[in-house]
């Protein structure tokens, strides 16, 4: 009679919370997605929605809050974390609202694959260079051989930004959004 | 490292440098590194000028293969590379990024205030921290290491700052600014607005500021780097 008891009480958290442990093939995906973001008119703010993976459970969050809970961001794809980053920025500069939230389709996060890794390269450097373009040098941890690309490539690459932590794809977020309205700016 | 993490590495490592990039972006971008105009390649190639701003525009979706290899022959790439489906930096010498000997004292916050004299004082012997960087990358004075997290998350703490104090600071240019009032130095993007300067952090939980009379921005910041 325990014993079901602890069971069931245990498939219901796993039901609502998903997969806390690998998968059959020993491989262990991001725990958490993006799963959608707007802009209430009402309150002014800008919400990002975070579902667990295969499940329902989904949370609603201010995504200047989100940045505070160093968890979440830890639990999602690198992609995810990008995206975090622009909508933040804008966020910050009173740019996101209904009618200039850029729009980030599927095609983009089906690239890649949600099997976590550990990070291959890490930012290095970054500067601009003499046109003013933004540069960002990514190093590798294993080898320390650097790679040289302007950052609005990498921003276009979805692998390469597969291979940050989610916390430097939010700083290079933040880079691309900056580079975006700059040169709108300028 | 597991057997399927080592293989997933592999995997994205084959890809690491394949750009998303089409023909028209990596055209525009050659001409431009290249420092060539449309009209001067087609006369080098023999090719007339509307191909080629038609590749570069992107309204030429299927252009003749003796049209790309003309291209890719004059840019010393393979048609593989012009069209995206391979790196363009396949050379991987030409991805490893050599730093010349030129080394930037990393000084402290509190130094910076008489950043001058402090810095002519430094002897290679008698300084502990120093920064290697390329020439290349413009003038830099000295090096400054990240506290606090009011630039969090796109500067994270630690992160190295070169910073040029000569350089007139833009709008949007990350600064770092003494305060007169209270005699602090802080580091901040700059806004330009019609009539004043303001000093916006990244962390939405700090203030943004006004440059008020008698503050002072110190420098320009060229470079971050990452300690890693």
């Amino acid at each position: 009679m325990f014993f079901s008891l602890c069971t069931r009480f245990l498939n219901h958290l796993k039901n609502l919370y998903g997969h806390f442990w690998n998968r059959s093939d020993g491989l262990k995906e991001y725990y958490l997605k993006l799963d959608g973001y707007y802009f209430c008119q009402k309150k002014r703010l800008l919400f990002v929605i975070l579902k667990v993976r295969y499940k329902r459970t989904v949370d609603i969050i201010e995504i200047q809050d989100l940045l505070t809970y160093k968890n979440y961001i830890n639990e999602l794809h690198p992609i995810d974390a990008y995206i975090i980053g622009i909508l933040a920025h804008l966020d910050i500069h009173n740019l996101a609202n209904e009618k200039h939230l850029p729009i980030y389709n599927a095609h983009f996060k089906e690239h890649s694959c949600f099997i976590r890794s550990e990070a291959l390269l890490q930012i290095y450097k970054r500067y601009k260079d003499s046109k003013g373009d933004g540069i960002t040098v990514l190093r590798s941890r294993h080898t320390k051989k650097e790679l040289k690309i302007p950052t609005n490539e990498l921003c276009n690459n979805s692998d390469l930004i597969y291979t940050l932590d989610p916390w430097q794809a939010i700083s290079l977020g933040y880079e691309a959004s900056e580079s975006t309205i700059k040169h709108n700016v300028l | 490292m597991d057997c399927n993490s080592l293989t997933r590495c592999t995997e994205i490592v084959d890809h690491i440098t394949t750009g998303t990039l089409d023909i028209s972006h990596i055209l525009s971008r050659l001409l431009s590194s290249q420092n060539i105009s449309e009209a001067g390649l087609g006369r080098k190639i023999s090719v007339p000028r509307a191909t080629i701003n038609g590749l570069a525009s992107g309204r030429t979706t299927d252009p003749r293969a003796s049209t790309l290899q003309s291209i890719a022959n004059y840019f010393k790439i393979s048609v593989d590379q012009l069209l995206g489906t391979k790196p363009l930096h396949t050379d991987s010498e030409k991805n490893i990024v050599t730093i010349e000997e030129l080394s930037i004292p990393i000084i402290e916050w509190d130094q910076l205030h008489d950043w001058r004299n402090h810095i002519e004082k430094i002897k290679p012997s008698s300084h502990l921290n120093w920064i290697s960087m390329d020439p290349s990358a413009g003038k830099c004075h000295f090096g400054l290491t990240v506290k606090g997290d009011a630039m969090w998350p796109q500067f994270q703490e630690n992160t190295t700052l070169l910073i040029n104090c000569e350089k007139d600071p833009k709008n949007r240019d990350f600064v770092i600014v003494k305060i007169h009032e209270n005699s602090n130095v802080i580091f901040r993007q700059l806004i330009l607005e019609r009539d004043y300067k303001l000093l916006k952090p990244i962390n939405s939980m700090f203030p943004s500021a006004r440059i008020e009379e008698g503050d002072h921005i110190i420098g320009t910041v060229i470079q971050a780097r990452n300690n890693l």
